[in-house]
């Protein structure tokens, strides 16, 4: 075991192990967690959450470690990390990490981390990893990082209450792929953070139609332009699928175009709908930034001011709201790929 | 594919997937911009929300000032102070977009020009705007000119049946005994329905405190004890470590029984007393909170309160001075900068269970705190214990740190049976990643929504007055005595200790 202290104020206890059974990582824990409460640091342990992490492939570890540093002074939980490697065995590293609070009286908090490497076939059964390592009745997450899927993906999705993932870490061609795969899953239980990125957005379009003239031109829109920065365009594409779906259009097509993403889109009249997602008017502008539905000489546009977007509030964000529920999000999804389909 | 015809919608068909709707186009008019409470909470607050989305696209700020302050200066003043006290950080882009929405109107309060000037304002900056918006005046003024406002807006069409819809917005103190409450709420009620004024006791917009609604009527282990059953006693500290500061003018005329037992202390007991409501509609909850103030009984000066000032003493390793020492203070003040009292509540719910209250200035610590202490358990099977457990207690902890503790009691390892009192802890620090907005944000928004039920209603206020009103009649009186000192620092007279204890109980410790 060793015990680290840096400048920022942060302790780690751990222990790792090579070729293990997942009990004796559980009893592991149960010491560690012991072992501090005896050296009285006067740091609560903090879990808000079991959090169950299966990274793809394309996620390198060091990266992941970053996200859940950063992660875990807002959302303390026991996480429980699970990836592949080729040897035919479970290894394992535990660890205790504590925030030591700055200044008399204030609170410090500690968190514990099981980090779990296994061979294929171990993954394709990581429930009974993840099961006997939770945290008896705290909720459990599954968070999805990356792109590709983990093969511990679908067995960890047994064991959770939602699943959280974010399309927008995906660009360019990869976007398919990533709202293909959050469409794979169960639709009730996902959060997107793309989607959850949107929810001023959400609540500006609807209070603009709720204006019965407003809601009239839906009937007769010949062109959509929405415009937003790269990092944006998977919330700006389901913002597009939303608008679509809720509007009783059917997207027919939905391509990559230069600087964006192009479409069309029927409404119920029959009339084609012309999708624009484009980029900002001004280059150094963040998030989506402009929505125009056109009809003729009729435009109705929005703009909904935004600070800078913060990674990781938003993804904080997202874990905070595992228990509520994500409505529009499975019909904005339904209608882009109805879209990419078919073009 | 076919061409068919289809109907407009009949609502909007994107409600169904959100969250949170917006509040309708809305004009937020502040009396009193220049001042402290504007600079400090509402316009921060204004910038808040819009950093998290929840103003209207078409949402305007009208900023009515004495003298001749122009917008440009104005808008310098309004983002000094959201870069000193907003909880977000100064973004350029989202000021960028508040700043063309800030006007000004200055003037005279007192002139009937302002109020017509005001309304013309109002219409023009609709007019170019491209329709009406319901108007809100938040008057951040001394409530010496609540009436007078309420009445000059009326006479410029802005109260009573005004088109767009009108609200007001009006801070504590509501009058300074019974009989002026009534007068302020008549004088009002001439000018406004009671369903456009909205009062505001910024204790009701804290987590917290809403919390304790969810806590009692969403769980269902709390309700059937939350009687006098299974309660011994409650107690509610609102305790500040802070002196007066620069407030000598008003709360020398006030003290701790006005400025904080007839509000924001009876306020948590309304709602730790009240009856469950049959849905969370403002007028149900607020129905409920009055009858509990209507139950409570009105004190006995001789029995049920105690009054106290503070001397000089030390807190946190700094000498500080008494009361009487304080800028603008009367040598001879004899204003209680503590109060506690007993508050007993006739109903069947609560018969026989006294809660305690207190506040006070220059204790030891800063704290608002609601604590329910449950009877003990009326066998206790260990023999041979040197002491019985501590009766189990729920404390709801206001500020500052928001969160709930229930103590209970537990056997301590070893051979030997032991009992030691342990606490299961809620901290909303821990427990939710995201910030709590500021108390004023969710009132702001909650009136933009025109939703009252964190407001409190005419009834509310005189029936809270009627509870404390002999109190102050008896402090009044010369011939009353004075408050007893106590040294600051120290939580305050022993008078305080000896109230509860003629009852056989303690206050917590602070």
């Amino acid at each position: 075991m060793s015990a680290l202290a840096d400048a920022d104020a942060r302790e780690r206890s751990e222990w790792r192990g090579e070729d293990v059974g997942v009990a004796e990582v559980a009893e592991r824990l149960m010491a560690l967690n012991h072992e501090h409460a005896l050296h009285e640091h006067g740091h609560a342990a903090t879990r808000t959450l079991n959090l169950l992490v299966a990274p793809g492939e394309d996620v390198a570890q060091p990266a992941l470690e970053q996200q859940l540093a950063g992660l875990a002074d807002r959302h303390p939980s026991r996480t429980i990390v699970v990836r592949e490697h080729a040897a035919e065995r479970l290894d394992a590293l535990v660890a205790i990490d504590c925030t030591i609070g700055a200044g008399a009286g204030s609170a410090g908090h500690c968190h514990d981390m099981a980090l779990l490497t296994a061979d294929a076939e171990r993954l394709a059964h990581a429930d009974s990893l993840g099961r006997p390592l939770r945290v008896a009745g705290l909720p459990t997450v599954l968070w999805l990082p990356g792109i590709r899927a983990s093969r511990a993906q679908d067995p960890l999705a047994t064991l959770a209450l939602a699943i959280v993932l974010d399309s927008g870490v995906a660009s360019g061609a990869a976007l398919p792929l990533a709202f293909a795969r959050a469409a794979a899953l169960d639709a009730e239980r996902v959060r997107d953070v793309a989607w959850l990125r949107l929810r001023r957005w959400r609540r500006h379009v609807a209070a603009r139609f709720d204006d019965p003239a407003a809601r009239g031109l839906l009937g007769r829109t010949k062109r959509v332009e929405l415009r937003s920065c790269a990092p944006q365009q998977a919330s700006a594409l389901l913002l597009a699928g939303w608008i679509a779906a809720r509007a009783g259009w059917r997207l027919e097509r939905l391509a990559p175009a230069p600087g964006g993403w192009s479409g069309v889109a029927r409404r119920a009249d029959g009339g084609a709908v012309e999708l624009v997602l484009g980029p900002p008017e001004q280059p150094d502008l963040t998030g989506i930034h402009g929505l125009a539905l056109h009809a003729g000489a009729e435009t109705i546009a929005l703009t909904a001011p935004v600070a800078a977007p913060n990674p990781a509030r938003a993804f904080a964000a997202a874990l905070g709201m595992f228990a509520t529920p994500t409505p529009g999000y499975g019909a904005a999804l339904a209608a882009l790929l109805d879209g990419l389909a078919a073009t | 594919m076919a061409a068919t015809t289809t109907a407009p919608l009949a609502e909007s068909p994107f409600a169904q997937d959100v969250d949170e709707r917006l509040p309708p186009p809305s004009t937020l008019v502040l009396f009193g911009a220049t001042g402290d409470l504007a600079a400090r909470k509402l316009l921060p607050a204004v910038y808040d929300l819009l950093a998290d989305g929840r103003l209207p696209e078409r949402f305007r700020l009208l900023a009515v000032v004495r003298g001749t302050l122009d917008e440009a200066s104005f808008r310098t003043h309004a983002r000094e102070a959201i870069d000193a006290h907003a909880r977000r950080a100064l973004d350029e882009r989202l000021w960028d977009a508040l700043a063309p929405r800030i006007g000004v109107v200055a003037g005279q309060y007192g002139s009937p020009d302002l109020f017509r000037e005001l309304a013309a304002r109002l219409d023009a900056d609709d007019e170019r705007d491209g329709g009406p918006t319901q108007r809100l005046f938040y008057l951040a003024i001394s409530p010496a000119f609540f009436a007078d406002t309420a009445r000059g807006l009326d006479e410029a069409g802005l109260g009573r049946g005004a088109e767009p819809p009108t609200r007001l917005l009006i801070e504590k103190p509501f009058g300074r005994d019974l009989a002026s409450a009534r007068e302020l709420n008549a004088a009002i009620e001439e000018s406004f329905e009671e369903r456009q004024v909205f009062r505001i006791d910024h204790y009701l917009g804290k987590e917290t405190v809403q919390n304790l609604l969810v806590l009692r009527f969403g769980n269902g282990i709390f309700e059937p004890l939350w009687n006098r059953t299974a309660i011994d006693h409650v107690q509610i500290t609102v305790a500040e470590d802070i002196g007066i500061g620069h407030r000598a003018g008003y709360y020398d005329r006030a003290g701790a029984l006005r400025d904080v037992i007839q509000n924001h202390a009876l306020q948590l007991l309304s709602l730790v007393a009240m009856e469950p409501p049959a849905s969370f509609d403002a007028d149900l909850v607020r129905d409920e909170k009055a009858k509990a103030l209507h139950a409570a009984r009105p004190l006995d000066a001789r029995t049920d309160a105690v009054r106290g000032q503070y001397t000089a003493g030390w807190l946190g390793g700094e000498r500080v001075s008494g009361y009487r020492e304080e800028e603008d203070v009367p040598a001879d003040s004899r204003t209680e900068t503590y109060a506690a009292v007993r508050v007993e509540i006739d109903n069947w719910r609560w018969a026989g269970v006294p809660f305690y209250l207190r506040t006070g200035k220059r204790l030891p610590l800063r704290t608002t705190e609601i604590a329910i202490a449950f009877k003990p358990a009326p066998h206790q099977p260990f023999r041979g214990l040197d002491a019985p457990p501590p009766p189990n207690e729920l404390v709801i902890s206001v500020q500052p740190n928001e969160g709930a503790t229930l103590q209970i009691a537990a056997k301590m390892p070893g051979t030997a049976l032991r009992m030691r009192p342990v606490q299961m802890d809620f901290q909303y620090g821990t427990s939710f990643l995201r910030e709590s907005p500021e108390a004023y944000e969710r009132l702001l928004h909650d009136a933009l929504l025109g939703d009252a039920t964190l407001f409190t209603r005419a009834d509310e206020v005189e029936a809270a007055w009627q509870i404390v009103d002999p109190v102050l009649e008896a402090w009044e009186d010369p011939d009353s005595g004075g408050p007893e000192p106590y040294e600051a620092g120290t939580p305050g007279p022993r008078a305080a200790d000896a109230l509860l204890a003629q009852d056989g109980r303690a206050w917590r410790p602070l």
